[in-house]
């Protein structure tokens, strides 16, 4: 089946592109200015007793090429992305417990972005050049030049300082004493700075494309048979306008990890962004290295899940890469 | 001594030297862990501005929020130096001494005398004191502490410091409370040595099971550790069996439960303040202290125990001239980089001890400004060209332009280098001293001992490659009496030599300090020493009401 071949395909591309990222990660050790060790131990780098035992810990003793592999070995075969120096705590586990905190963001974000921007840009490029679509593309506009941190101290300022609705930081687990309804609370604030930038993208993007469709003939063909105008935007328009979408959709996600360091370390919500920004201050290269080949090869995945969806909304993708 | 510190490896650095040292104009500020882990071990000098005496009828019971600048890195004895580390494992541990009213003082040690020749050290511990898991403290506890402290596998940043102790002997035996510390070389500073985390000593039956305790603690300390986690809170609750009371008997700590909460940012800080999320937070920020008392909240300062300061590589030119570096001292303005860089609320520094030292010498200050001299200085030299480098946050960049601008005023030209942290400390440590000058962070000690390594010839703390017998003769002759008045002469005379030939250029006192809704929170106590700020959470209490 090609559609079998297309995927299989992408898988190998997939898993070379998540081989050169981990090699990647693994210089980052190794393109220190200076030795790890001292940059590590610091003071202590005079003692040989601590040097031996950090670099055994490192496997700097042994040829690059091996330490390379015993590394890829370890992640692959036994799950060990290294742990911390300072705390000796296995990156997994802080992996672990990071994670739901930076998944409830960024999916929350991504959905609440997708849920808004849709209908607007519908509306949007259907009333094109009309006082509404102006002002939406205008405040759009607005948005994407506005930086997340300046947001988020405006947000705070208002929200939480000012109206007192949502706490200025923190975050509280679903599974924490105060439920469901303090953990969306906390994760409002956040979720709302990740969110504008994205609307904006999101709503700029399916406008032109939505405005791009409508000139097309089958567009035309379908209002001159009378199909009411909601009918010809949704069942008609959307489908073919929603590429880019897609496309800067799944590269998002990439992007949100970056905001993320932002929103999460200003909120001091644990997550993954601030367990990077954490540990890139405390030196914590092996967890550094831990974060960054989880974080990509996440990326990775989803822009493969993108591309297949690609096929899923167009047919002739899919038989393109056979 | 030196100490353990989180994140700065410079910092640990300066622990480990004690002596004048470290970063820059660089890390005061900002958000980032801040003056991040000092010294801790080594003692330098604190004081509260105002002086005020805390006021007010401690509260018992109830509970506070904390906020800290940066999470916790370790908690481990003998390894924890950062504001935000000291502040919860002052919670959990006690130290063998500590300092009252800046002299050294038992504290869970029940007395302590040093012998006549300053070679060993004999100390009781309180009797009755048990560990949070019920482990009695016995001299076996304080063996095994500094067992494992010397153990290289520990890896502890102190393992300098604590080769002092060449051996403990328990004359009463390891169930007793009677140690003898034997020490390798006479030091009168050893007990403050016990004052900083190395001297907090843990359960060893805690140790003996496998407790990580970088991220764990079990001692002897005010309160036990409820929660540990990291990014996120760290919980710590009222130790029912508490051995210690305040001035009036009643027993500590106040509170229930105290809950310290990392926030990096500064107004988020600020703004956690104001929603009451957090009732006091700490800051090594001069302008976060500002802010908060314009918002109408409380500040407690405290400031002294650091400073920041300008090497000058005396081994090359043009520094290896005497004038060159008088030039230097005479051109900073340091009321200008005040006002400019921190809204005038720090102190300007004239020497390498705190204004309240007792070996302070206000007639031995380093030069003041007078653009007139500098301007003469470079004249007679025929120029002053140097580069100047320093790390790359916009603190250091706005002092090192502003440094860059009053030296052009006299004739000098300064070109401004910023290197990434870990590259910067390689390049002022290395052994050639590739810099000509460089900025640091100084830390002022307690015990005056401490300034000696960064000024001693050949000594592999003296960054400055500086060396004078005369100097290397007095510091060390300081070192060796532990009358107060001799070595007091002897400092004296070393600085008068030090303002002479300013191979080390301090500018600005350091300001810590703690920002607190004083509806919900009474006066904090006073800052310890040695700890950039942080205070003894056993002594904190609600306002009340």
């Amino acid at each position: 089946m090609t559609i079998v071949r297309t995927v299989l395909d992408r898988l190998v591309k997939l898993l070379v592109v998540v081989l050169i990222v981990s090699f990647l990660t693994f210089l980052l050790t190794k393109l220190l200015p200076g030795s790890p060790i001292n940059t590590i131990l610091g003071p202590q780098a005079s003692n040989p007793e601590a040097r031996a035992a950090l670099e055994s810990q490192l496997g700097l003793n042994k040829p690059f090429f091996e330490q390379y592999f015993s590394y890829i070995h370890g992640v692959v075969v036994e799950q060990d992305l290294g742990k911390s120096y300072s705390q000796d705590i296995p990156t997994t586990t802080s992996l672990a417990a990071r994670l739901p905190a930076s998944l409830q963001l960024m999916v929350m974000a991504q959905v609440i972005s997708l849920l808004i921007s849709v209908p607007l840009a519908l509306f949007s490029a259907y009333r094109s050049n009309s006082k509404t679509d102006k002002a939406i593309t205008a405040g759009a506009f607005g948005l994407i030049s506005l930086p997340g941190f300046a947001l988020a101290v405006f947000l705070v300022y208002f929200f939480a300082i000012q109206l007192g609705w949502f706490p200025a930081l923190g975050y509280d687990r679903i599974t924490g004493p105060k439920g469901v309804g303090a953990n969306l609370k906390s994760v409002t604030l956040p979720v709302a700075v990740l969110c504008a930038g994205l609307t904006a993208v999101y709503t700029r993007i399916l406008r032109s494309d939505i405005i791009a469709t409508l000139q097309e003939d089958f567009v035309l063909m379908a209002r001159s048979k009378g199909l009411p105008t909601w009918h010809i935007l949704l069942r008609h328009a959307l489908r073919p306008s929603s590429f880019s979408l897609l496309t800067v959709f799944g590269i998002n996600f990439g992007t949100l990890i970056g905001g993320s360091v932002i929103v999460e370390t200003f909120f001091v919500i644990p997550g993954i962004g601030e367990l990077a920004v954490r540990s890139i201050l405390q030196r914590e290269y092996l967890v550094v290295q831990g974060v960054v080949l989880v974080i990509a090869t996440a990326f990775v995945l989803i822009n493969f899940l993108t591309d297949l969806l690609y096929s899923v909304l167009d047919p002739r993708v899919r038989r393109a890469g056979a | 001594m030196k100490s353990k510190q989180g994140h700065a490896p410079w910092h640990r650095i300066i622990g480990l030297f004690l002596g004048l040292v470290l970063v820059a104009a660089a890390c005061g500020g900002s958000d980032d862990p801040p003056a991040a882990g000092g010294p801790d071990d080594t003692g330098e000098t604190t004081t509260t501005a105002a002086d005020e005496e805390p006021e007010g009828t401690p509260v018992e019971g109830g509970e506070l929020v904390f906020g800290t600048e940066s999470d916790v890195a370790t908690l481990a004895p003998g390894e924890a130096a950062q504001p935000s580390d000291k502040v919860i494992t002052l919670g959990i541990y006690d130290p063998l001494t500590s300092y009252v009213d800046g002299e050294i003082a038992p504290f869970l040690a029940e007395s302590f005398e040093a012998s006549e020749d300053l070679m060993s050290l004999t100390m009781t511990l309180r009797d009755g004191v048990t560990f949070h898991d019920g482990t009695p403290l016995n001299a076996d506890a304080v063996v095994k502490h500094f067992d494992r402290l010397k153990d290289p596998v520990t890896a502890c940043p102190c393992l300098d410091s604590v080769a002092i102790i060449e051996s403990i002997d328990t004359p009463a035996g390891p169930e007793g409370l009677d140690l003898v510390f034997n020490l390798a070389t006479p030091s009168v500073a050893f007990p403050d040595l016990l004052a900083g985390s190395s001297g907090f000593i843990e359960s060893p039956t805690a140790v003996a099971g496998g407790l990580n305790l970088k991220t764990g603690g079990v001692g002897t300390g005010p309160f036990t550790l409820a929660e540990f986690s990291p990014g996120e809170r760290v919980v710590l609750e009222k130790n029912a069996d508490y051995w210690g009371t305040d001035e009036d008997g009643i027993q500590l700590p106040y509170l229930d439960k105290l809950t310290v909460v990392p926030i990096p940012d500064s107004g988020q800080r600020l703004a956690a303040l104001e929603t009451g999320e957090i009732d006091i937070f700490q800051t090594a920020d001069s302008k976060t202290v500002k802010q908060g008392e314009d918002a109408g909240f409380a500040a407690q300062k405290i400031s002294g125990s650091s400073s920041t300061i300008v090497l000058l590589n005396t081994s090359k030119p043009p520094f290896d001239d005497v004038r060159a570096r008088q030039a230097v001292a005479y051109s900073l303005d340091k009321d200008l980089i005040n006002e400019l860089a921190y809204d005038g609320v720090r102190v300007p520094a004239y020497s390498g001890f705190a204004l309240d030292s007792p070996y302070y010498n206000p007639d031995a200050e380093t030069p003041r400004y007078d653009p007139e001299k500098a301007a003469a200085l470079v004249e007679e030299l025929g120029g002053l060209d140097f580069t100047l480098v320093c790390i790359p946050t916009p603190e250091a960049e706005l002092i090192l332009n502003i440094a860059k601008q009053l030296g052009e005023d006299v004739g000098m030209n300064i070109t401004l280098e910023t290197q990434e942290q870990g590259a910067y400390v390689n390049r002022i440590f290395s052994k050639g001293g590739d810099y000509e000058a460089a900025c640091f962070r100084s830390s002022h000690f307690v015990e005056p001992d401490a300034i000696r390594p960064g000024l001693t010839t050949d000594d592999a703390g003296n960054l400055v490659f500086y060396s004078n017998p005369d100097v290397d003769t007095l510091l060390d002759e300081a070192r060796q009496t532990g009358d107060i008045e001799e070595r007091r002469a002897k400092y004296f005379e070393a600085q008068e030599i030090l303002a002479e030939e300013v191979p080390i250029i301090t500018t600005l006192y350091d300001l810590f300090g703690n920002v607190y809704d004083d509806t919900r929170v009474g006066p904090p106590p006073a800052g310890e020493l040695n700890s950039l700020g942080a205070i003894k959470p056993g002594l904190l209490y609600t306002a009340g009401g």
